[in-house]
């Protein structure tokens, strides 16, 4: 075992700690913001669409991240410039950058689990605090706003932070689209010596590095906010 | 439109990308056993809390949570062979990549259901155990008749998205050269230079078993419900 | 002052509410009794929209609604006119007390911040709860909790309070607080329709008691008549029952 390899790769890859944040973070955000709409269409029977979101979403369930990578991958390389052709656009592989595919492509596979943990915490709040807001002369979305989303933010938490450790550990699947992230570059740099495990060994710890802060961080937050769903010890 | 895409082509290679279906279930299979039973111990250490082990298994599964699977399975294909050469001397070059599979796998598969066993075990209250004793039941049949039945109920839907997952992740299997769903579009599409039908049918199967999963476990589900509504 | 007609309610085959009217008077304090399945919270929720009533119409100060087709910015206006107690207190979870009191204050009438804190301090006051105002509901017992909801109903001085049967969820040592809340509005003549068990609250605090059965009202009147000049059937079993339920409960 190459130990001072490991060192190599491990500070080289550091560096690239910030592409790996983007890639959990904005597909992150995305994920959120599409998921709280497809959840709030589906809890109100939006006729039609939530219908239409459901299929979507148990296909999208089905499709394994790595298959979407790869074949996303390899389409975009043969077609795009074809298809930018077509569409009379300039852009070509060689110049697009790549990471914004790994974005759409994890948000893409995230947004089914998290639009399903934000129903869930939707449903888990109980149907007197709609009423309760109704009753008080608030809109349907003051109501959301207001009373409903501060409740549903605790109760989802602990499966957002568990989400959240999934699509960092998937965000490293983004080097089959050639992306550098902290995998892609750990692994550059032992190649030069044939030194693969090394390599790996190096990102796996600042990979588990990450997981710990995140879980860590996230569970304060948690306490922060579900303040309230404490009783008072007598 | 058919330089890109045709039904006939779709239906030309689906027999012969599912003949590889039986490796991909393989990998589902034997990960899963090896998952179960090192799981169960993990969480009979973690519960009664046995002094070093405790402690081995907490990084353990603290390790195989944090970090991508992907990195897993290289880490088990490169660093396999090189442990096993310097500890018993044994030469693992020239075993078949599913091995290190299922052994990267089944590791993975371990610490997450231990720690969806131990979370179903100590949801179940002390009540339960001092009614069985306290009804003649020995501490083994308390367990068994007791706490099992309701501790299944719980953790089934996590270990129905344990092994959902499980199976999706096979496809990654592809990435050490291991022969199935996924690895066998891969090369068709590179033999047949259509990676377009190949992946779309591989995709296909993914979801229809998916989805069949699920109902599977809507099913075993109602039969474990005990309290109808 | 409010005027309800003809209020009509299937859920499915089953006619909860066949036509019900009634006429309410700045002041009054109304009192509708009447046994579990008579339909009187539906007819109570009818009023408020929280269920939407297959017929009827209300007239409350100079807004006229129809109950089933309302539009939902008339529906909003009767809602910021009237207030609502739930059986089951039903406080925002995420809120303190205060905040609870605050919230349709800010946030429906578009009371100033600071108004609307001095406001809602008063109300809590109001209720015997000052001291309670930064709880959380969840560290409140369910009386408080239920004179929290009765503080924050009566902060916004609607037009009327809907009171849903608001003590049938309370132990019974509790009850007596909240009942001393609703007497203390019904003195500063507050115009409250009230859905209840309480006979004693119906007998001593009411000045106009309905008795429904059926989905129909089957006897009105001051609680005198309704209660000793009894003149249905019905109303006499009802009664009956329930004074016979009251000497067992002592």
């Amino acid at each position: 075992m190459n130990y001072s390899q490991i060192w190599e790769s491990f500070c080289f890859a550091l560096r690239y700690v910030p592409t790996t944040l983007i890639l959990l973070f904005v597909p992150l955000a995305f994920c959120i913001i599409f998921g709280v709409i497809i959840a709030v269409i589906r809890l109100w029977k939006v006729p039609v669409i939530s219908k239409i979101l459901q299929v979507l979403l148990t296909i999208f369930k089905g499709i394994p991240i790595y298959l979407l990578l790869v074949a996303a991958n390899l389409l975009y390389v043969l077609y795009f410039d074809k298809f930018a052709a077509w569409l009379g656009i300039s852009a070509r592989v060689a110049n697009s950058n790549i990471i914004h595919l790994a974005i759409f492509l994890i948000t893409i596979c995230f947004l089914p689990g998290i639009s399903e943990i934000i129903r869930g915490g939707l449903l888990s709040v109980n149907k007197g605090q709609y009423e309760a807001g109704a009753a008080a002369g608030l809109t349907k979305l003051q109501t959301l706003r207001r009373i409903i989303f501060p409740q549903v933010i605790p109760e989802i938490i602990p499966s957002l932070s568990g989400t959240m450790m999934s699509m960092l550990k998937a965000s490293a699947l983004a080097y089959c689209l050639g992306v550098t992230d902290i995998l892609n570059a750990s692994i550059r740099v032992a190649t030069k010596s044939y030194d693969f495990l090394e390599g790996y060994i190096a990102a796996a710890l600042i990979y588990w590095g990450l997981s710990i802060i995140i879980e860590g961080v996230m569970s304060l937050v948690n306490r922060k906010v579900s303040r309230y769903q404490k009783k008072l010890t007598a | 439109m058919s330089e890109y895409f045709s039904f006939e082509r779709v239906i030309e290679y689906f027999p012969k990308l599912i003949t590889s279906f039986p490796t991909t279930l393989i990998i589902v299979v034997a990960a899963l056993a090896v998952g179960i039973v090192l799981g169960i111990i993990l969480a009979f250490i973690r519960i009664h809390k046995i002094p070093v082990l405790y402690q081995l298994s907490c990084v353990y599964v603290s390790f195989i949570r944090g970090t991508p699977q992907i990195i897993q399975l290289f880490l088990v294909y490169y660093g396999m062979p090189l442990l096993f050469m310097n500890l018993f001397g044994i030469d693992l070059n020239r075993v078949d990549a599913l091995l290190f599979v299922i052994v990267a796998y089944g590791l993975n598969e371990s610490a997450f259901l231990s720690e969806i066993f131990r979370g179903g075990l100590s949801a179940i209250p002390s009540g339960q155990y001092e009614a069985g004793y306290a009804c003649g039941l020995t501490k083994i049949q308390t367990f068994r008749r007791v706490v099992i039945p309701q501790a299944a109920r719980i953790v089934l839907p996590s270990v129905e998205v344990g092994i959902v997952l499980l199976f999706q992740n096979t496809s990654m299997a592809a990435s050490i050269g291991v022969r199935d769903l996924m690895g066998r579009a891969s090369l068709m599409g590179a033999f047949t230079k259509h990676y377009t039908e190949n992946y779309f049918c591989t995709a296909v199967v993914f979801i229809v078993v998916s989805i069949l999963l699920e109902l599977l476990f809507n099913l075993l589900n109602k039969k474990l419900q005990y309290v109808k509504k | 002052m409010i005027d309800v007609k003809n209020v009509k309610k299937s859920f499915g085959s089953n006619h909860v509410l066949k036509g019900v009217d009634i006429h309410v008077e700045q002041g009054d304090v109304v009192a509708i009794l009447g046994p579990s399945g008579s339909g009187k919270t539906t007819f109570l929720r009818c009023l408020n929209f929280l269920e939407r009533a297959d017929e009827g119409t209300l007239e409350i100060g100079d807004t006229r609604v129809n109950l089933h087709s309302a539009s939902s910015k008339e529906i909003l206006a009767v809602r910021r006119r009237t207030a609502f107690v739930f059986q089951n207190y039903n406080l925002f979870a995420n809120m303190t007390a205060l905040k609870n009191v605050m919230e349709p204050l800010v946030t429906a009438h578009k009371v100033p911040k600071e108004e609307a804190r001095q406001r809602a301090l008063e109300a809590l006051a109001g209720v015997g709860l000052a001291d309670r105002a930064d709880y959380y509901p969840a560290q409140l017992s369910g009386g408080q909790q239920q004179r929290v909801s009765i503080a924050r109903a009566m902060a916004v001085k609607p037009d009327v309070i809907l009171f849903d049967e608001p003590t049938s969820a309370l132990d019974p040592e509790l009850i007596g607080d909240v009942l001393k809340v609703m007497k203390d509005l019904a003195k500063a003549g507050v115009t409250m329709i009230v859905v209840t068990h309480e006979m004693s609250f119906a007998r001593d605090v009411a000045n106009h008691v309905i008795f429904m059965d059926g989905g129909v009202i089957v006897e009105q009147g001051t609680p005198k008549d309704v209660f000793y000049n009894t003149k249905e059937e019905r109303t006499r079993q009802f009664l009956a029952r329930i004074n016979r339920e009251v000497e067992y409960n002592i």
